[in-house]
C-alpha cells in the first residue's frame, strides 16, 4: 500500500464533496437540522407547563453534580439549569447521530457514485491497489465524520459556557460523563459507520446496498434507546467496546476486504 | 508488446469470452470489431485490468497483468466506453486525480488540453461540457502516463470532426513512437484510415476470435468490388466501359454498374477516359458497403447455416 496512492484518492474526494451540489446540500441540512435543534432546545424551557418546570428543577437539583454545576446554582440560574441539563445530557446524542450519519452517508454515497458513474472501472485500470481505495475513502469519510462531529460539538459546548458564564460568572468544567457522551460516543459512532458503511457499499451487490443501505443508518438510534435504561459509566464501557470493535473491524476490512468488482462494472 | 493466451472470463458463472489469444506487437494497431454483445468490451477490461479472467493469461512486455498488476498497468492506457469521467470535477482536476496516481508531471495536463482543444474549459465542470468534450476529456486522461499500450474502447463514436482528427493523429503518433494501439469500432470506414499501417483486425463473435487479418490483406480482398457510376451519357459509357474490358451493367437510369479488380488504381483511370470522351462524371460510389457485408457475415451467430471461419468467408 502506498501512501501517496491513499493520498491521491482522499484529495480526490474533498474536491468531489466541494464540486457536488448535492454533498454540500446533504451537509448543510444536517447543520441546519442541527441548529433547529439547537433553537427547539433553547425555546424548550419557555414551553414547559409550570408543573412541569417545577418536576424538572427538582431532579436537576437533586443530581447537580451530574450537569457539572452544584445545587445552589440551580437556583441562580433558574430555566437557564433546564437548558443546561439538556445541552450537557441529550444533546450530544444528537451530535453523535449526525456524526454517525455523516460519516456512513459519505461512504456510501462515495462508492455509490462511482457505480452510477462508472467511475470504478476506471480506477481499476489505474495501478492502485484495491486497498489503496478503500483506505482513502475511509480516511475521506472520516474527516466528513469528523468535521461535523468538531462543528457540532463545538457549538454545543460553546453553548454551555455561554449559559454558565451568563448566569454564574464562571466557566463550566466539563464533567467525565460530557466528555463520554459528546467525545468518546460520537466518535465511537465515526467509527462503526466506516466498517458498517463500507461492506454494505463495496463489499455487497448493487441490490443489497441499494435495498438495505438506507436502513443499517439506524443503528445509532438503537443506542440512544439504551441510553436511558443504563448508567451513564456503564454505557462508557459499552462505547469503549464498540470503539475497540469497529477499529478492529476496520483494520480486518482493510486487509481482508475485496470490492465486488462485478456491482461496479456496467455497460 | 501485448499477448492475450487463451483467456475466457464472464460476469457469472458462464463465460463471455472463450479461449481468446492473439498477440499485438509493437508499433502495431489492433482493431477488433464485433456485433453489440460479442465480447468486445469484455475482452478490454480483461486486458486492462478491470475483469479478472477464468482462465488464460495477458502479458504486457512480457509482465503478467493479473499477477504483477500494478507493474503491468502503469503501461496500459485505457478509455472505456461511455466517458466515465467525474462530472463534478473540473477539467483540470479530472486530470490532476490521475496525474497524481499516474505520478506525471502538471506539464503533462496542460500539453494534452492544449492538444485536445480543451485549454479553455480547463476550470469548467467536467459534468457540464458536451459528449464530445467529455470524450476528448476521456481520451486526454488515457494518454496521459504515456502508456505503452493504448485501449480504446469505441473512441470515435460521439466524437466530432476535430475530436476524430485529433484522435487519428494520436494514434498515428503512438504509432510513430513504437506503441501499441487496440481499438474497437462499429465505423467500419474508419479501418480505411490505417491502411499502409503495421495493422490487424479481429472480428469477435459470441466470446470467440472467429477472423484475424491485416488490414491490407483486407483492404486488398475488398477492392474487387461493384462501383456506380453515374454520367452524362450512360449509354455510350457502357459501350466504352465494356470495349475497355468491364464487366458492365445498367440499374435502367443514368447510372452504370461496373465491376473492378483494383479500385483505387482503376477507377481514376476510368474517370479519366470518360472526362476525355467528354462525358460528365456526376457521381461515383461502391454500389455496397463490401467491409458491411463481411462483417455481417462473419458476425452471424453460430447456428450452423452460415460458416463462421474465414476461409470461407472471402468473395
Amino acid at each position: 500500500m502506498q501512501w501517496d496512492n491513499i493520498k491521491s484518492i482522499v484529495l480526490k474526494e474533498y474536491w468531489t464533496y466541494v464540486g457536488s451540489r448535492k454533498i454540500i446540500s446533504i451537509l448543510f441540512i444536517m447543520a441546519l437540522y442541527a441548529v433547529v435543534i439547537g433553537i427547539n432546545y433553547i425555546i424548550g424551557p419557555e414551553a414547559l407547563t409550570s408543573y412541569s418546570r417545577e418536576l424538572a428543577m427538582k431532579q436537576i437539583s437533586s443530581s447537580a453534580s451530574a450537569f457539572g454545576i452544584n445545587p445552589s446554582d440551580v437556583e441562580k440560574m433558574g430555566d437557564n439549569a433546564i437548558l443546561l441539563a439538556a445541552m450537557v445530557i441529550q444533546l450530544p446524542l444528537t451530535i453523535a447521530v449526525f456524526s454517525y450519519f455523516a460519516t456512513y452517508n459519505s461512504i456510501l454515497t462515495s462508492f455509490l457514485r462511482e457505480r452510477m458513474l462508472g467511475t470504478m472501472e476506471v480506477l481499476f485500470s489505474c495501478p492502485l491497489d484495491e486497498r489503496e481505495i478503500i483506505g482513502g475513502k475511509i480516511l475521506a469519510s472520516a474527516t466528513v465524520g469528523m468535521t461535523t462531529w468538531a462543528f457540532l460539538f463545538l457549538m454545543n459546548t460553546t453553548g454551555i459556557e455561554t449559559i454558565t458564564m451568563r448566569s454564574l460568572g464562571r466557566v463550566w468544567i466539563p464533567i467525565p460523563e460530557y466528555i463520554i457522551l459528546s467525545v468518546l460516543y460520537p466518535l465511537s459512532m465515526i467509527f462503526l459507520a466506516i466498517p458498517v458503511g463500507l461492506l454494505i457499499s463495496a463489499g455487497m451487490g448493487k441490490w443489497f446496498g441499494e435495498q438495505v443501505g438506507g436502513l443499517v443508518g439506524i443503528i445509532p438510534l438503537l443506542f440512544v434507546a439504551v441510553l436511558p435504561r443504563i448508567n451513564v459509566m456503564d454505557f462508557f464501557e459499552l462505547v469503549k467496546v464498540l470503539v475497540g470493535a469497529s477499529i478492529l473491524t476496520i483494520f480486518v476490512l482493510l486487509k481482508f476486504l475485496k470490492i465486488k468488482r462485478l456491482s461496479f462494472i456496467t455497460n | 508488446m501485448l499477448e492475450v493466451e487463451n483467456i475466457s472470463a464472464g460476469y457469472g458463472n458462464k463465460d463471455v469470452l472463450r479461449d481468446l489469444s492473439f498477440v499485438v506487437g509493437k508499433n502495431e494497431i489492433y482493431i477488433l470489431l464485433g456485433v453489440n454483445g460479442a465480447g468486445k468490451t469484455t475482452t478490454f477490461r480483461v486486458i486492462s485490468g478491470i475483469l479478472p479472467p477464468s482462465k488464460g493469461k495477458v502479458l504486457v512486455d512480457g509482465i503478467n497483468l493479473w499477477t504483477e498488476p500494478e507493474k503491468a498497468k502503469r503501461k496500459i492506457g485505457y478509455l472505456p466506453e461511455g466517458e466515465r469521467i467525474y462530472p463534478d470535477l473540473s477539467v483540470y482536476k479530472n486530470m490532476l486525480f490521475f496525474a497524481k496516481v499516474y505520478k506525471v508531471d502538471k506539464k503533462r495536463i496542460n500539453e494534452l488540453l492544449r492538444d485536445f482543444g480543451l485549454e479553455k474549459y480547463r476550470s469548467a465542470k467536467a459534468g457540464n461540457l458536451s459528449r464530445g468534450l467529455r470524450k476528448r476529456l476521456a481520451l486526454a486522461r488515457a494518454l496521459l502516463h504515456d502508456p505503452e499500450i493504448l485501449v480504446l474502447d469505441e473512441p470515435f463514436s460521439n466524437l466530432d470532426v476535430p475530436g476524430v482528427l485529433s484522435l487519428r493523429e494520436k494514434i498515428w503518433e503512438m504509432l510513430r513512437r513504437g506503441k501499441v494501439v487496440l481499438f474497437s469500432t462499429h465505423i467500419l470506414t474508419e479501418l480505411q484510415h490505417f491502411e499502409g499501417v503495421k495493422c490487424k483486425v479481429g472480428v469477435i463473435n459470441d466470446g470467440e476470435l472467429v477472423l484475424e487479418e491485416k488490414l491490407d490483406s483486407l483492404l486488398s480482398w475488398i477492392s474487387n468490388i461493384e462501383v456506380t457510376i453515374a454520367t452524362s451519357e450512360p449509354y455510350l459509357t457502357i459501350k466504352l466501359l465494356k470495349n475497355l474490358g468491364y464487366e458492365v451493367s445498367t440499374d435502367g437510369g443514368s447510372s452504370v454498374v461496373v465491376r473492378v479488380s483494383n479500385c483505387s488504381i482503376e477507377i481514376p483511370k476510368i474517370i479519366k477516359r470518360l472526362v476525355a470522351e467528354d462525358i460528365k462524371v456526376y457521381q461515383v460510389k461502391p454500389k455496397d458497403m463490401p467491409l458491411e457485408k463481411i462483417f455481417m457475415r462473419v458476425s452471424r451467430k453460430n447456428d450452423g447455416s452460415v460458416s463462421t471461419t474465414a476461409k470461407n468467408v472471402w468473395p
